[in-house]
């Protein structure tokens, strides 16, 4: 690590906050070992904070039920900007096993636009890792205002498919 | 004249950056005695530039007033005891009272939300202020009594007879005691539980406010560490430069015998648990210390 | 109290190193049998449906295109539990172990797709789809481009001719080399 990240980089410290929006716990049980000793995320300078006001970067799990869709919301608009959403197994990314069902608001995408996507059921603390490392470069473009959203995508049936 | 000027503005820029790098350092101690890598020291500097870029969203019906107020009284809670500590210029009863005003920093700061968490929060640091406190305060007196002077220049350990030493162990286990619990450390961080009352007091400020916030914590740990150096373990009367590196390193000592491994050893405990022990241990160790210096004075001694 | 316990780890600890995983460095490790990505040969593929219908995630679609149908498999839906890889008959999908996790950031296009192309009879010139190779080695026991040109005989020709004349013809199409779809029959190109 050269001078200036060790020093004054501001994207090497991220603060991380975590929404279950329904999920079945797989991808929490995967999430939780990121701060143990043995796939330490505290090396990189990920650390893990207890309210959505001091977050980073926010992890979303499972699909967004219908109960829990007002909850979710308001949480999300409780993150200051510059933030970065991302959507962690199957069911965030799409809406999994459970695509069309009646308890569902649609797959995170339909509602807040999202950033990085994480596939596999449920994927692996490496592959968290990974996406915790890449939304770095997009935190970086999104201080300088450099960041460009793309638009969301909907097929002739009328569902979403994804940005 | 110019020269102390001079030295004051470097002290007051130089100072909050090394009570931060003392932050990293506890941080990667916790690391390595929990077995992990950890940060490098560097952090708490990355995590106080990042805190500066980011926009505030506070919630709508926030009292600013009492936001503000609390963050000046926590900022010079921390900021003036640690100028007076390094300098060794000042009245011991003074830091005392100063550093009680960076306590109802933190309880103003808490109160400016209409949020549960942070009521909550606000109210069990109000008990545990109560609880540790008496013996900080008890601690202090012990101290002038037995060295018998008041200001920081001449108060400590080397200016007193050797025969005397003993008798400042009780204000020193005190401090021990005080210090964790001060300093918002986990067997006793009651105050700011990151998980049970998600960060108390400080759950609905972001940005810059946090900045200060946090930075008045580690500067208020760093204080607590340089008094109890300047105090009890200073055994020759050393100024200047050789001090202040004596200093350092002791700090770092300290630092990792009463926070580290307290941290690492013991998981926090109940307000109700807290407030009976700081009620009950220290109360009776201050206690007794105080009637044996006054019996002592009594015998001209 | 186990205060002694407590401490004689902490101890301990600090002086021997660390039990992280150093994962960017090094890859990672996975236990063996691990569901990870699914890989399609289309090859092997007849064209059943059987994967389609028992995807619990419908996952997989078939679609008819103008040369042949095309297999997708949309991996943003997909939970890795490799009940297609059990129920195909042809062996035409296989658990590719080595990929635990994937991070992108445009899902629609995080998809693996393969064609089965159309091919003309040897004899009358029909289009009839490709004959896949695992039926090709159950039935001729040997995957040549002689038993895949027998293989692609279309029915209509099978019933007119004798079985010696089917090898004649095809002996001589071999000599001459003038069979147009050769590369589409050998696998070499169409099939992506």
């Amino acid at each position: 690590m050269s001078l200036w990240s060790l020093l004054f980089d501001p994207d090497n410290s991220i603060w991380v906050y975590r929404i279950n929006a329904g999920s079945c716990n797989g991808c929490e049980i995967e999430t939780t070992p990121l701060f143990t000793p043995r796939y330490d995320a505290e090396r990189f300078g990920i650390k893990w904070v207890g309210t959505p006001r001091h977050a980073d970067v926010v992890l979303v799990t499972g699909p967004v039920t219908a109960v829990a869709k007002e909850s979710v919301m308001e949480v999300l608009s409780q993150v200051p900007d510059p933030h970065v959403v991302i959507a962690i197994g199957s069911c965030a990314v799409s809406g999994g096993v459970f695509r069309g069902s009646y308890a569902l608001e649609g797959p995170l995408d339909n509602l807040y636009p999202v950033d990085l996507y994480v596939l596999g059921c449920p994927p692996k603390p490496e592959g968290i890792l990974t996406a915790l490392l890449e939304a770095k470069k997009i935190l970086k473009a999104k201080r300088k205002g450099q960041h460009q959203e793309k638009p969301l995508v909907v097929d002739p049936a009328g569902m979403v498919m994804g940005r | 004249m110019v020269n102390i000027y001079i030295t004051y503005i470097l002290l007051g820029v130089l100072l909050p950056l090394i009570a931060l790098l003392y932050d990293g350092i506890e941080r990667k101690m916790t690391a390595r005695i929990q077995g992990r890598v950890g940060p490098p020291i560097t952090q708490s500097w990355l995590d106080f530039i990042k805190l500066l870029t980011k926009k505030v969203k506070l919630p709508e019906d926030t009292n600013m007033l009492m936001l503000f107020t609390g963050l000046v009284l926590m900022f010079a809670g921390a900021f003036i005891p640690l100028i007076m500590v390094f300098m060794r210029k000042g009245d011991l009863i003074l830091l005392m009272y100063l550093m009680v005003g960076g306590t109802l920093g933190i309880l103003l700061t808490g109160l400016a939300f209409r949020s549960p968490y942070s009521r909550v929060g606000v109210s069990r640091e109000m008990q545990m202020a109560f609880a540790y406190e008496i013996s900080f305060i008890f601690a202090i007196v012990i101290t002038i009594m037995v060295t018998g002077c008041r200001t920081l220049e001449s108060c400590n350990v080397s200016s007193i007879p050797l025969v005397k030493w003993p008798l400042l162990l009780i204000p020193f286990i005190l401090f021990l005691f005080v210090a964790p619990a001060k300093v918002g450390v986990v067997p006793v961080d009651i105050g700011e539980a990151e998980s049970e009352i998600a960060e108390g007091p400080f759950v609905e400020i972001g940005g810059r406010y946090l900045a200060i916030a946090k930075l008045s914590k580690s500067m208020k740990m760093l204080a607590l560490m340089q008094l109890i150096t300047l105090l009890y373990l200073l055994p020759a009367d050393v100024t200047g430069i050789w001090y202040w590196i004596y200093s350092f390193v002791i700090d770092g000592v300290l630092v990792f015998f009463t926070i580290s491994v307290v941290r690492n050893a013991a998981s926090r405990i109940k307000i109700d648990q807290a407030v009976k022990f700081y009620a009950t241990v220290p109360l009776t160790i201050g206690i007794i210390g105080l009637v044996i210096v006054y019996l002592m004075r009594g015998w001209g001694m | 109290m186990k205060v002694g316990v407590i401490l004689k780890h902490i101890w301990e600890n600090l002086f021997t190193e660390p039990m992280t995983k150093k994962f960017p460095k090094e890859p990672v490790q996975l236990p063996e049998g691990f569901r990870g990505r699914v890989g399609y040969i289309p090859e092997n593929c007849i064209m059943c449906n059987m994967c389609v219908l028992n995807c619990p995630a419908n996952a997989i679609e078939i679609k008819p295109e103008e040369d042949g149908k095309r297999w997708t498999l949309h991996y943003d839906r997909c939970l890795n539990c490799m009940i297609c890889v059990e129920v195909c008959p042809v062996e035409a999908l296989y658990n590719d172990d080595k990929e635990p996790f994937r991070v992108v950031t445009d899902r629609i296009n995080a998809i693996e797709t393969g064609k089965v192309p159309m091919v003309s009879c040897p004899i009358c010139g029909k289009k009839v789809p490709r004959p896949s190779n695992t039926m090709v080695k159950r039935m001729m026991k040997e995957v040549t481009p002689r038993n895949l040109l027998k293989a692609a005989v279309c029915p209509q020709c099978k019933k007119d001719h004798k079985p010696e004349e089917i090898d004649a013809i095809i002996d001589k199409i071999l000599e001459e080399g003038s069979y147009p779809d050769m590369d589409k029959l050998l696998g070499k190109e169409g099939l992506e």
